[in-house]
């Protein structure tokens, strides 16, 4: 079984994984706003050829393994959490995560809805309905966003 | 003239029924015995059907929103409602399969079992053809009868959450604002 294929909660029976887990939630996660944030922030710790996740402060003190299954955990459980959301609660998350990018929201809203880069935020073999109805939900959201920003102009 | 339109209507939809149910009952050879089919968790079922994310983008007061709010809905419902399909398929299959097999066979509960799996594809099929013509969220409430006897039928998965101490204070902390 690959370890993209082993549940979250298999993974953390390990102690240095549920250790590294906590220091990961204890040090980063709960400073990054927003679960949109976290997902990114998660997202951009895999390697984008091998799908392995790598954190060198956290390899440093618990060793690759653990390092690699406490933010593949981690990664899936904001994954669940995002999915589970209402349209309103990721929208105020997607407003989050522009105030907090430091890019103009004008140029944020264009890239994301052409470019769609939130594709690749999702952890690996997760259930492809739930991934499919977050996604739908993100582009609903952008599309809202950009609704209030440029407001459809009447005849 | 109204009355022959009805009857017109109700054929064509009984005759689109039958010619689905009789192109379905052919596919369970076609399902490999190794396969194990899980139902998708309960939520997405939930959040698609159900009003509340409409009511939300109503508030928006964009046409072009409710129109791709709706297209969007109406996609993920559609893979659900097969998925479903293609799962009870499956389910049928290997429990037939081993039906062959069994040397103390029931034959009424045999009868029932399928009469179930029968029943829970034609519901499928039925909210099939209402999420083409009707707002998602109309057949709210048959899609949770669907959902629960799914649920007894295929295994469900529920996420895999694992919260941590510090990630239950986090969220905690970010409930009550």
């Amino acid at each position: 079984m690959s370890q993209t294929q082993t549940s979250a909660a298999t993974v953390l029976v390990d102690h240095d994984a549920r250790k590294a887990y906590d220091d990961l939630w204890r040090r980063t996660l709960s400073k990054i706003p927003g679960d949109l944030n976290r997902l990114v922030y998660l997202a951009s710790m895999r390697d984008y050829n091998s799908g392995r996740y790598h954190h060198a402060g956290l390899e440093a003190s618990f060793g690759f393994p653990a390092a690699s299954q406490a933010l593949e955990a981690a990664h899936r459980e904001i994954f669940w959490k995002l999915a589970q959301a209402s349209l309103e609660q990721l929208v105020v998350d997607l407003e989050l995560y522009v105030r907090n990018s430091g890019e103009s929201p004008e140029d944020l809203l264009a890239t994301w809805r052409s470019l769609q880069p939130y594709r690749i935020a999702l952890p690996l073999s997760v259930d492809p309905l739930a991934a499919h109805l977050l996604l739908s939900n993100l582009k609903l959201g952008l599309e809202v966003l950009h609704s209030r920003r440029c407001p459809p102009s009447h005849p | 003239m109204t009355l022959l339109f009805l009857a017109f209507l109700v054929a064509f939809v009984l005759g689109w029924t039958l010619f689905r149910l009789s192109r379905a009952d052919r596919q369970p050879s076609d399902v490999p015995a190794s396969s194990s089919p899980l139902a998708h968790p309960s939520f997405v079922a939930e959040a698609v059907f159900s009003p509340r994310d409409w009511l939300y983008i109503q508030q928006e007061s964009s046409a072009s929103l409710n129109a791709l709010f709706l297209s969007e809905r109406r996609a993920i419902a559609v893979r659900w409602l097969r998925d479903c399909l293609a799962a009870i398929r499956v389910v049928r299959a290997n429990h037939l399969r081993q039906s062959r097999h069994s040397q103390d066979l029931n034959l009424l509960a045999e009868a029932k079992l399928l009469l179930r799996f029968s029943y829970l594809a034609t519901l499928c099929r039925c909210l099939l053809f209402a999420v083409q013509f009707v707002h998602p969220s109309a057949p709210h409430a048959i899609a949770q009868y669907v959902q629960n006897l799914a649920a007894d039928i295929l295994p469900t998965p529920e996420p895999d959450m694992v919260l941590s101490s510090v990630a239950v204070r986090e969220v905690s902390r970010q409930r009550l604002g």
